[in-house]
């Protein structure tokens, strides 16, 4: 090594780069009042928004896998002229300002909405400002996510273990049933665990489209940005179970899961 | 081996019925997101047209922004000039704080970490982009901004002379270039894990030549990686950006929004559509809120001009190393 | 029971024209070179691939006749196929490989476990029932697959390439098997080999590629 100070000085900077993104998990953690956690923890405000939160949260990526792996299949076999337009167009709420996804959802379902106005003149229901709201808003921004991630599974699946499946029998439902599923059920996990972070964590859609009452629509995130500013260690509190929440499952399913899909 | 579909032949094949269903909700959850989008672009264009139609131009160039008064005495007036601009500007400097960074770190993960490293490192990269992101607002507002505060201040102290750096008044705090500071670490592990992605397929024959030729082993990067991945970096960058340019909570929490546009990035003023719209949203009145709806639809658009520059760029990549 | 196929198979660039024909209870060995297009026609008869043109009629029935518009989809064909490739479910033992097929055509849980044992059985393949394939050698692999192909009981066994792993005494033993089990269904066997022994030992027609 004839310039060891280039490597050395690159060493450096990537260190410093990697303390940069680690600091702020770092921080929150000892930042944390510890000694008035379970008290904070316990506070109404804090249980309502964990309890929002983890449902909502639980559902949306429910709804999202029940969504998303059927319509990752169709892009990843489709040989049909429009199926890299769907799919460019399924990315889309990832680039999308996730408060312009609000607005959108809002004025499509808002009660005076393109489609709210029909839901609620026909069948009376209002959805904005609900928690059926918040776990739209979080399904159209953790879909793509899903997507992304379980497409390229499928479409790495041996081809030629489904062209088995089919002369054995097999119809289309069964060969993505039996076949594709499992083949692909490491990235399925990691995908639904993402997607699922993806919605614990998400702000700016559901906050527009379902608001931030508390007791009713605020969320954790939505909590810990309100009491930011009047009660900043009931914020830091919640801060801390939200991260603890959201990277400790999606490390656990790494190890369990994502490992084994990478081979 | 694929199935080869005969041409210009229509396969008639008797399926059961719960095939039928099958592909009726596969094609059916296609179509449902296709439309969706969609309509999102139709409706805030169909929403935001009055004001388009009002303001024309004036909404792009006009600094203020009056939602009137109720009873018609003062007439509301919406321009999103300073919100356009400081949008641009946090963005900028996130990406220009973030990408060297991004691109050392790629390269140590690459080649230079020790196997130890290497793991966890990458593992706490693939972590981060779970954090939400009001987490880094709270951050960035409690702990990072008395920080970053010092850092412009020093700044300011040297580099003052130069016109972006200047200050009206001193103060330090809710500045651009503390929001662009707070995206940049944000961003960070994305354009990382990005270039990381692009770097580990650099050919290592082309690799283990410029070692050969006798150059060292940043001779090689700068000579054979740095090349190779210039496109999908290019790529990974605007992916940042777009996230920056989109990014709501944490903006709003370290930076002051001011209806006039302002290019000193130490200053306590600027803006961000995004935030724009979480902060009003709550309080608009139906005609604010259609103004809201046609910032939304320019942030809109600016981020799918972004991504399209983006793809285009990693797809001419990709199809050069082929 | 007859199998006539007349035309151009291709796969990709590759294409070249074939005449296969086969009767009731027949073993049909396919010789060729390398990338003479063997594999190409077992994926053709199976429903893999197209014709380009001509046609492919089992029992009268038009299987793939480009110039009609006729086209029999591969669940519907019926064909028990040994791949070169093997391609067994790396997910599934075994015998659920083997029960695969069966429970695709409905027949019930326990009655699909009875004949996949006994399939498995006549090819000595039951003692490693429960394995998965990435634990199983490539000759016992090729056994699961030989099961996996027969417990169907097809009119149309589709064999490529089948014994190319098992060793010597099994594959005597398959060479007894193979064509009994054609003439007792009366079904029609096509088998790629590149063994001169296979093809005087079993084969009642060669088709030279």
């Amino acid at each position: 090594m004839r310039k060891p100070s280039t490597s050395l000085g690159l060493r450096a900077i990537a260190l410093f780069a990697f303390i940069l993104v680690a600091l702020p998990l770092l921080s929150i953690f000892i930042r944390t009042p510890w000694s008035e956690l379970g008290n904070i923890a316990s506070q109404k405000t804090t249980r309502d928004a964990l309890f929002i939160s983890l449902e909502t949260s639980v559902i949306a990526a429910i709804v999202a896998a029940l969504l998303g792996v059927p319509l990752s299949w169709m892009l990843a076999r489709s040989t049909a002229r429009g199926t890299s337009l769907v799919r460019t167009i399924c990315i889309v709420p990832m680039v999308l300002p996730p408060v312009v996804g609000g607005i959108a959802l809002l004025t499509a379902f808002g009660r005076r909405g393109v489609f709210g106005r029909f839901l609620y003149d026909w069948w009376g229901v209002s959805l904005p400002f609900t928690r059926t709201a918040i776990v739209i808003a979080q399904v159209f921004v953790a879909l793509p996510f899903l997507v992304l991630a379980v497409e390229s599974a499928f479409r790495q699946l041996d081809t030629g273990l489904e062209d088995a499946a089919r002369t054995m029998g097999a119809s289309p439902l069964r060969v993505f049933l039996r076949v594709a599923l499992p083949g692909a059920r490491g990235s399925i996990v990691a995908g639904i665990a993402l997607a699922w972070a993806r919605s614990l964590g998400e702000f700016g859609a559901s906050i527009t489209f379902a608001g931030s009452f508390p007791g009713k629509t605020q969320t954790l995130p939505m909590a810990v940005y309100e009491l930011v500013a009047t009660d900043y260690r009931a914020s830091l509190v919640m801060s801390l179970i939200l991260v603890v929440i959201s990277v400790g499952v999606i490390a656990t399913m790494r190890d369990r899961w994502m490992t084994g899909a990478q081979r | 081996m694929e199935i080869i579909a005969p041409d210009k032949r229509k396969i008639a094949v008797r399926r059961g019925i719960v095939d039928k269903a099958f592909r009726g909700v596969v094609t059916a959850g296609s179509m449902i997101s296709l439309i969706v989008l969609a309509l999102i672009a139709a409706f805030l264009l169909y929403r935001g047209f009055e004001v388009f139609r009002d303001f024309g131009l004036k909404f792009f160039t006009s600094s203020k922004w009056d939602a009137g008064a109720d009873d018609g005495s003062i007439a509301p007036s919406f321009g999103v000039a300073p919100m356009l601009v400081g949008s641009v500007v946090v963005a900028t400097i996130a990406i220009s704080i973030a990408v060297p960074f991004a691109v050392v770190m790629a390269l140590f993960l690459c080649f230079y970490a020790p196997r130890f490293l290497r793991r966890p490192m990458t593992s706490v990269l693939d972590l981060v982009a779970a954090v939400p992101s009001v987490i880094y607002g709270i951050w960035g507002y409690a702990i990072l901004m008395p920080h970053a505060k010092g850092w412009a201040e020093t700044i300011n102290h040297w580099l003052g002379w130069i016109w972006i750096f200047k200050v009206p008044v001193p103060i330090f705090e809710r500045s651009p270039f503390i929001a662009g500071v707070l995206l940049a670490i944000m961003i960070l592990p994305i354009v990382t894990s990005v270039a990381r992605e692009v770097y580990s397929q650099a050919p290592q024959d082309q690799i283990d030549a410029a070692y050969g030729l006798g150059g060292t082993r940043w001779g090689a990067m700068r000579t054979v990686v740095l090349p190779f991945g210039k496109s999908g970096l290019v790529g990974g960058a605007m992916l940042g950006l777009g996230r920056a340019l989109g990014e709501t909570v944490a903006v709003y929490l370290v930076l002051n929004l001011v209806f006039k546009v302002n290019f000193q990035i130490l200053a306590s003023a600027g803006g961000s559509v995004a935030s724009l719209i979480a902060s009003r949203f709550g309080e608009a009145g139906p005609y604010e809120l259609k103004a809201l709806m046609a910032a939304g639809l320019v942030l809109f658009i600016i981020t799918l001009i972004v991504n399209f520059i983006a793809s285009s760029i990693v797809n001419r990549a990709g199809k050069s190393q082929r | 029971m007859s199998l006539e196929l007349h035309g151009t198979v291709h796969r990709g660039d590759f294409q070249r024209h074939v005449d296969v024909t086969a009767d009731n209870g027949e073993v049909v060995a396919i010789v060729g070179a390398n990338g003479s297009g063997k594999s190409t026609v077992i994926h053709t008869i199976a429903g893999l691939a197209a014709l380009a043109d001509g046609s492919l009629i089992v029992n009268d029935t038009p299987w793939d006749v480009p110039a009609n518009n006729q086209w029999v989809s591969p669940e519907q064909r019926g064909c028990g196929v040994v791949f070169q490739d093997v391609r067994l479910f790396p997910h599934l033992n075994a015998v659920q490989n083997v029960m695969f097929g069966l429970r695709s055509g409905g027949v019930k849980r326990n009655d699909a476990l009875e004949r996949a044992m006994e399939t498995l059985s006549e090819v000595d393949a039951h003692a490693f029932a429960l394995r998965t394939p990435a634990s199983l050698s490539g000759g016992e692999r090729q056994r699961v697959a030989l099961a996996r192909a027969l417990v169907m009981k097809p009119r149309v066994l589709l064999l490529d390439e089948p014994f190319s792993a098992v060793d010597e005494r099994s594959h005597a033993d398959f060479l007894q098997l193979l064509p009994r089990i054609v003439r007792e269904t009366g079904a029609i066997a096509l088998m790629v080999t590149h063994d001169h022994s296979d093809v005087s030992a079993i084969a009642s027609r060669v088709v030279g590629l």
